[in-house]
């Protein structure tokens, strides 16, 4: 609290000439002074209901001030994260690649990337960041960075969420925690080997049979388990992806949202819409998707980030 | 339908135990208040803190955050953090999921959760 000057009047003044001249002040912006109650009375009683409306004022303006300083936080640092999703979709000969990203709030907690890891093995992230807004957006360019530089050292997508968990820990914050699916790509077998540090599991939709197998290698969230009690090791799943097979990846923002009822929408749905879609490509799948998710929740407003990565195996 | 609601029972036989009954949809917005519960609760000296999830319908990822910054919290006190009865098969798989279940102590009773409440050797 700033200490306040006394408006400067001389003694001569008229107390209402004097009082006219503060307000005029105070509406120029100047709330740095407060009016001195020197009246008698109604007058005075006057003088200080001023100084009371001038001090709301002045508390107004300062919060207004704080919010414009967020406000401008907020913008660089959703500048900064916008750089951080990929600019572009991977190019991978028979395969399909699309991705959905919908943040809810000014700046979002999720985010995917594609890594170029060799011309060879393309690999693919998606993760959940707890801890929205300006240092959930930092986290996520820490995590985002370390996964890039894991993921250049080896193939072994386990091995990179190991290896992430165990150089992010020591500098988090307790209540952050992340949520990662990796997934390595090889670009000539399409061979999908994946990690997953407390994530949703993967969609994977057999063409042939037209049936969904989820696919959930076992791991904690990074961040969960600080003291070293429990194991890091990030459990690894290998498949095939044989022509006309779907890949989803995906955000909880997606299967969480609710209607009406309070309902959720569900993973379920996500494997009824890829079987409803089998045969089709992946932008068919994602306009069922999206367009499901709108009249499920209908006019409620997004709850959480929604991101995913769906892959279709053409050829 | 899925309005948040947070009940405290402080257990008559153990002054350094709290249960919070939680009903609702514990999202970014609710953390909240439930927070603030946790503050108070931990400057009245109950530091072992038992949640039951009974009637808890939704938990966001903010909300298991915040769980996972008062476990740390309460362990620095000598307390613990533990759930109880989580019902909705919602709630029990998105903590199953992060892997929760190998952080915390999950009880099908409150009673039992209250009773094995106390300080890791």
């Amino acid at each position: 609290m700033k200490a306040m000057k006394l408006w400067g009047h001389k003694t001569n003044e008229s107390p209402l000439k004097k009082i006219v001249e503060f307000v005029n002040a105070a509406q120029q912006g100047d709330f740095s002074v407060t009016l001195p109650v020197t009246s008698p009375g109604e007058l005075g009683d006057l003088e200080r209901a001023i100084n009371r409306l001038v001090g709301e004022l002045r508390d107004n303006r300062d919060r207004w001030e704080e919010q414009k300083a967020i406000q401008k936080e907020l913008k660089i640092s959703r500048v900064i994260q916008s750089t951080l999703l990929p600019s572009t979709l991977p190019d991978v000969p028979g395969v399909e690649i699309l991705s959905l990203y919908r943040p809810a709030k000014q700046i979002g907690g999720d985010y995917y990337d594609f890594i170029e890891i060799d011309p060879n093995h393309l690999g693919i992230v998606i993760a959940d960041v707890a801890g929205k807004s300006v240092s959930g957006a930092m986290l996520m360019t820490i995590i985002r960075n370390t996964i890039r530089s894991q993921a250049m050292l080896t193939l072994s997508p386990g091995e990179v969420l190991e290896r992430t968990q165990r150089l992010l820990l020591p500098t988090m914050m307790s209540q952050f925690f992340v949520s990662v699916f990796y997934a390595v790509l090889d670009r000539r077998t399409k061979y999908m080997t994946c990690a997953n540090a407390g994530h949703p599991p993967l969609l994977l939709l057999h063409a042939a049979e037209n049936h969904c197998e989820w696919i959930k290698p076992g791991g904690m969230a990074i961040g969960l388990c600080r003291n070293g009690s429990k194991p890091l090791v990030k459990e690894e799943k290998e498949f095939p992806m044989m022509i006309g097979d779907l890949v989803f990846l995906y955000t909880d923002g997606i299967t969480d949202v609710a209607n009406r009822e309070g309902r959720s929408f569900g993973r379920e749905k996500l494997s009824e819409i890829a079987v409803g879609t089998a045969g089709r490509g992946a932008k068919e799948f994602l306009s069922a998707l999206e367009s499901q998710l709108a009249s499920f929740s209908g006019d409620l407003s997004q709850g959480d980030d929604m991101t995913a990565v769906v892959l279709r195996r053409n050829l | 339908m899925n309005e948040f609601n947070v009940e405290v029972h402080l257990p008559a036989t153990r002054p350094d135990v709290a249960v919070i009954r939680l009903s609702g949809s514990l999202d970014a917005v609710s953390i909240t208040e439930l927070e603030k519960t946790f503050q108070e609760l931990i400057q009245d000296k109950r530091r072992h803190l038992v949640v039951n999830c009974q009637k808890l319908r939704f938990v966001s990822s903010s909300g298991m955050g915040l769980f996972l910054g008062l476990l740390g919290e309460v362990e620095k006190q000598g307390g613990s953090l533990s759930f109880a009865q989580i019902a909705e098969p919602e709630v029990h798989d998105a903590m199953s999921l992060l892997g929760f279940f190998d952080v915390f102590p999950v009880y099908d009773q409150e009673i039992e959760a209250v009773q094995k409440s106390q300080h890791k050797a």
